[in-house]
């Protein structure tokens, strides 16, 4: 079974003439674009990461074989992605990839499908979990061992414990 | 300008008592709010709200760091969702 794909970051415009392109690098380190080997093109192509630096906003990245402005022009808009095999195991038992968790089904203790985890954020009060519900409108859930007391990646499923909600509109 | 100091924080009263009710409880019941204006008080550390986005109600565990902040602050009304890539996330 191969490893699903990865994207890492977004090829913009060319930077130079000597082949260099501007990345839009989606990993949590910008400069850690280059520290999964070999990339991969939509097109199928493999190109090895030659040099990465800072740019402004984007990281500028030198890809092999691509040697001048108009190679680096035909890259605009392709995304660079690496098997998800390539990414190291997470230090801790409680640290997941965002992209393994992203698609997993979200089931009761009992095992009643509660919806599909679209997205994981973080707006500075802790992991939150953006779920899809199957009959409602969307449910944010906060990645804790409260609210998730198991995630099963291979199994492909989480079990949540929704709390319980107390509503306060204005003038109760 | 900022508030004037002898106003104090600006809370919604409703708000406020329903924390108390809440922590008095001793339940871990999540508060939803629409209040976004309010600004979090030392009270409300510990306790869990919903704040509304416009579309939904995002879970905010009030931590000390966030008291003075508004509860707005930490559910933002537009998303970016982008690449997953390399991203991880910590279950606390």
């Amino acid at each position: 079974m191969t490893s699903p794909l990865i994207i890492l970051g977004v090829i913009g415009a060319p930077h130079g003439v000597k082949g260099e392109v501007r990345v839009k690098s989606s990993t949590a380190d910008p400069l850690a674009i280059g520290d999964y080997g070999p990339v991969t093109l939509p097109d199928g192509r493999r190109l090895k990461i030659k040099s990465v630096r800072p740019g402004t906003e984007v990281v500028i990245v030198k890809l092999e074989g691509i040697n001048d402005r108009n190679a680096a022009e035909a890259l605009k808009f392709q995304t660079l992605a690496v098997p998800r095999g390539k990414l190291p195991a997470p230090d801790d038992e409680d640290d997941f990839y965002h992209a393994d968790l992203i698609g997993l089904r979200c089931e009761t203790a009992e095992g009643a499908l509660v919806g599909h985890v679209t997205a994981v954020h973080d707006f500075g009060a802790g992991d939150i979990l953006d779920i899809k519900v199957e009959k409602g409108p969307p449910m944010t859930l906060g990645f804790t061992k409260a609210n998730v007391p198991v995630v099963d990646i291979i199994g492909g499923r989480l079990v949540v414990v929704l709390p319980n909600v107390v509503e306060v509109k204005g003038g109760e | 300008m900022p508030r004037s100091v002898w106003k104090g924080p600006f809370v919604d009263g409703y708000l406020l008592k329903k924390a108390e009710a809440s922590r008095a409880s001793a339940r871990n019941d999540v508060i939803k709010i629409w209040s976004r204006r309010s600004t979090i008080l030392p009270q409300f550390v510990g306790l869990k709200f919903g704040v509304y986005n416009g579309t939904k109600h995002v879970e905010v565990l009030v931590s000390e760091d966030m008291i003075g902040h508004k509860f707005g602050e930490f559910s933002p009304t537009r998303t970016f969702y982008g690449h997953a890539a390399d991203k991880k996330a910590k279950r606390k």
